[in-house]
């Protein structure tokens, strides 16, 4: 079995490789190795024993009761290893595989690093394979699509620069209903808090943003969204391999959080867009750590819990379980504060197995479900395990703080027919938090 | 024949042990240089008591979920590296060579353990040869530099082993184990055992990013 | 099927390594058979050397060259024309290294070795002399 023996067909894969030369594919491939790639990816090839200790790490290897070609090293084996052996004259068709896996078979979620001896970071390795084919300007149309939007608006969705105040100014119109006095404020110079979102909260779940003014105006937080582009955290362009486009992103994020001088940047419940602006894109744009404080969501809440900020009329009585997105726990080892989150919030909390950093990953991340439609049954088949660890807790309730997770969740609990709904520690706050009494 | 052990044990032993220690040490600083030269970056995220702290963890066998989710291999590569390393400097006959040569001693193991480490290790390799042709996993992404690699490696206890037991002559096996011997010691900058090398570098470095940047354990 | 022939070529490899090992049966020593046995160094970890004192001068032209192996000296400097037969080795050398003195057993190794070395004959390797079959 290997990648070549279950492509799947996607308009812009075909289109692009169609168009390839073998000249190009390997002027480009060394070029990348060349000028981009270093001594990380030559120790990794040189020392990897192919022992196969990481093919039980892979939520994909495992769901495909141990596949070969779906273990981290299997899968490197037919991405960097074909390139390296073959040096790098590859057949279009090859790129074609080479792309379908590096985009579609893996989350970049770092799970195999607990497993390997020698340290290999199979999520670089595929990273750099997925910076080849964007050179080669081989990538799946709908994960494309996110990035030219990124381009043409800094955004991931399209949203245009009107739409996005008018969502916000329509968010806030709704819940001064419930909550008097409200603000969603913008541009606020020397504000606390610098609040980003992803495009996708004020596209279609705009009321993530209602939830979370509702929770700043809870707590009494100081707090500002800007009006003009750089409101959006997200990244896909990191996903494609387009680092230029990237750093453009990631310093326009920074830059507008820099203008209004605020003091930090709270982030919604996002994970990729963590891992871009925490350790990716910031370095692209040559900042060892951050130009401004960032925090994510889940350490926010924890914040303002251990402060007794937020009030509570109860706890949600339910059992519910804890799904770890990697970027923030592997990423940036929050599975503590997560759970103290979730234990304030929620009165049994039942774990699942493996937990914390040790957790399967949810098949969505890392781009792969903003690969779109023709990639969804990857993503389904590929994360049999999720459906088991989920339904083997018996609980009807996932806390999921990650949105690519809430998706890749979703379509599997639909799929497997599970029966659980998922939230936001978001959704829980706002649940269960006091809100003013209306007449 | 009693030339050419001499030889081997000889001149041949200070070319090994040249190779070896030069390859090393060019193969180490030439990784460092291309670090610095194309990722300086990822150099300044590297913190020691990270490096350290996660190089100790994965020396305990059963220590890190890799290991645990992997036991046969686990004990097999314990048991593989741990005898290699008390044979390599233990063996009775090993210091009779340093004492010979040089004039010092240090305390050595019973040979009746030495032959029993030996054969435990032979065991391992037998183990490792197996797995390679029958698990899926590895067999998926084995190539012939790991054979390579794994009969280097092997070589040098078959023919320490026959040559303790003075199998034929005596004398031709000991020559064998002289030259396997120094084959691995040459081969260890230049094909995968370089992983002797570069494993604390690629572990210090994930340890580093996981530990000191992310704040997460890497095990 | 794999599985099974690749199991039993491990396991014959493994009985054939055994066979070797129990192999070699001790042999009686013979009547001339003369070892270098020094009191000094037992316990030995190995069988003591083969040394057949006449039949190997003989055969090295060593008739009338006592003072190669039989020196004597003090202070770590050989006297030249002074000759120590009789004296046994561990007599100057002890079996710990001393401030200028060849440890016993390194003595022992150096001289046949270097010696074999030299001369391009005589066995170097360690069964040539500690050999099992005379223990």
């Amino acid at each position: 079995m290997s990648i070549l023996d279950r492509k799947i067909e996607d308009p812009e894969l075909k289109r692009a490789t169609e168009g390839l030369s073998a000249d190009r594919i390997e002027q480009v491939i060394n070029s990348v190795l060349q000028g981009e790639a270093g001594a990380r990816l030559k120790a990794y090839a040189e020392t990897c024993m192919r022992c196969g200790m990481c093919a039980p790490a892979c939520h994909y290897c495992v769901s495909h009761d141990m596949d070969p070609s779906y273990s981290p090293v299997g899968k490197v084996e037919q991405t960097m290893g074909l390139i390296l052996r073959k040096h790098g004259r590859l057949t279009p068709d090859e790129v074609y595989g080479m792309a379908q896996l590096a985009y579609t078979e893996c989350n970049l979620c770092r799970r195999c690093v607990h497993y390997c001896p020698i340290g290999i970071d199979t999520g670089y390795i595929i990273s750099t394979v997925r910076r080849i084919c964007h050179k080669l300007g081989v990538t799946p149309l709908y994960i494309q699509d996110t990035a030219h939007s990124h381009s043409a608006t800094m955004n991931q969705m399209w949203v245009k620069e009107d739409e996005w105040v008018d969502s916000l100014q329509w968010q806030e119109d709704e819940a001064r209903d419930e909550f008097p006095g409200l603000r969603i404020p913008l541009d606020v110079e020397g504000a606390d808090i610098f609040y980003s979102v992803i495009a996708p909260e004020p596209k279609f779940r705009t009321q993530l943003i209602y939830q979370a003014a509702a929770i700043m105006k809870h707590v009494g937080a100081d707090w500002t969204m800007p009006s003009t582009p750089g409101w959006d955290n997200s990244d896909m362009c990191m996903f494609t391999g387009d680092f230029e486009m990237m750093g453009r992103l990631k310093r326009s994020h920074f830059e507008a959080a820099q203008k209004l001088k605020v003091r930090r940047i709270v982030m919604g419940e996002c994970g990729h867009a963590f891992r871009s602006v925490y350790d990716v894109g910031n370095r692209w744009l040559g900042w060892k750590n951050h130009p401004i404080p960032i925090v994510h969501s889940v350490e926010y809440f924890w914040e303002l819990f251990n402060e007794g900020k937020i009030k509570l009329t109860g706890k949600y009585e339910e059992p519910v379980t804890i799904h770890d997105p990697c970027n923030i726990i592997r990423g940036r080892g929050l599975m503590d504060k997560l759970r103290e989150v979730t234990h304030h919030l929620c009165s049994e909390v039942i774990e699942m197995s493996p937990t914390r950093e040790h957790n399967y990953c949810c098949a969505a991340g890392g781009g792969v479900i903003n690969c779109g439609p023709p990639f969804k049954g990857v993503r389904l088949e590929g994360n049999r395990i999720k459906a088991d660890q989920l339904r083997a807790t018996g609980v009807k309730t996932v806390v999921a703080p990650c949105h690519n997770c809430h998706g890749g969740l979703e379509d599997i609990i639909h799929h497997y027919q599970l029966g659980i709904q998922t939230k936001f520690l978001g959704d829980l706050i706002y649940e269960l938090m006091e809100k003013p009494e209306l007449e | 024949m009693n030339a050419f052990y001499n030889f081997a044990t000889g001149p041949l032993a200070w070319a090994a042990f040249a190779v070896f220690i030069g390859g090393s040490v060019y193969r180490i600083w030439s990784m460092i240089q291309l670090a610095k030269q194309k990722e300086a970056a990822f150099i300044s995220y590297m913190s020691l008591p990270h490096a350290l702290r996660s190089i100790v963890r994965w020396l305990i066998p059963f220590g890190t979920l890799g290991w645990k989710e992997n036991p046969s291999i686990t004990l097999a590569t314990f048991l593989f590296h741990i005898c290699l390393f008390v044979l390599l400097i233990f063996t009775p006959a090993h210091e009779v060579l340093w004492s010979y040569a040089f004039g010092f001693t240090f305390p050595v193991i019973p040979e009746v353990l030495a032959d029993t480490l030996t054969l435990v290790v032979i065991g391992a390799c037998c183990f490792f040869v197996h797995r390679r042709l029958t698990n899926i996993q590895v067999r998926y992404v084995t190539t012939g530099k790991d054979w390579l690699a794994l009969g280097i490696a092997t070589a040098p206890f078959i023919t320490g082993f026959l040559a303790s037991q003075q199998f034929a002559d005596g004398q031709i096996m000991t020559l064998l184990h002289v030259l396997c011997g120094e084959a691995m010691l040459v081969a260890i900058p230049f094909t995968r055992l370089s992983h002797a090398l570069f494993q604390p570098l690629t572990r210090a470095y994930i340890a580093s990013e996981f530990g000191a940047v992310r704040h997460v354990q890497d095990w | 099927m794999k599985l099974r022939v690749h199991g039993l070529l491990a396991l014959s490899g493994l009985l054939l390594l055994a066979v070797f090992w129990l192999g070699p049966a001790p042999v009686s020593a013979q009547e001339d058979m003369v070892q270098l046995r020094p009191e000094a160094l037992q316990p030995a970890t190995r069988p003591a050397a083969l040394f057949k004192h006449d039949e190997h001068n003989e055969k090295a032209h060593l008739e009338d060259q006592c003072i190669v192996c039989h020196h004597s000296g003090a202070d770590g400097v050989l006297v030249a024309d002074e000759t120590s037969e009789g004296t046994p080795c561990a007599d100057c050398h002890t079996v710990e290294k001393g401030k200028k003195q060849t440890a016993l057993r390194q003595a022992y190794h150096r001289r046949c070795m270097n010696c074999h070395k030299a001369k391009g004959r005589g066995p170097t390797h360690c069964s040539g002399c500690h050999d099992k079959r005379h223990p």
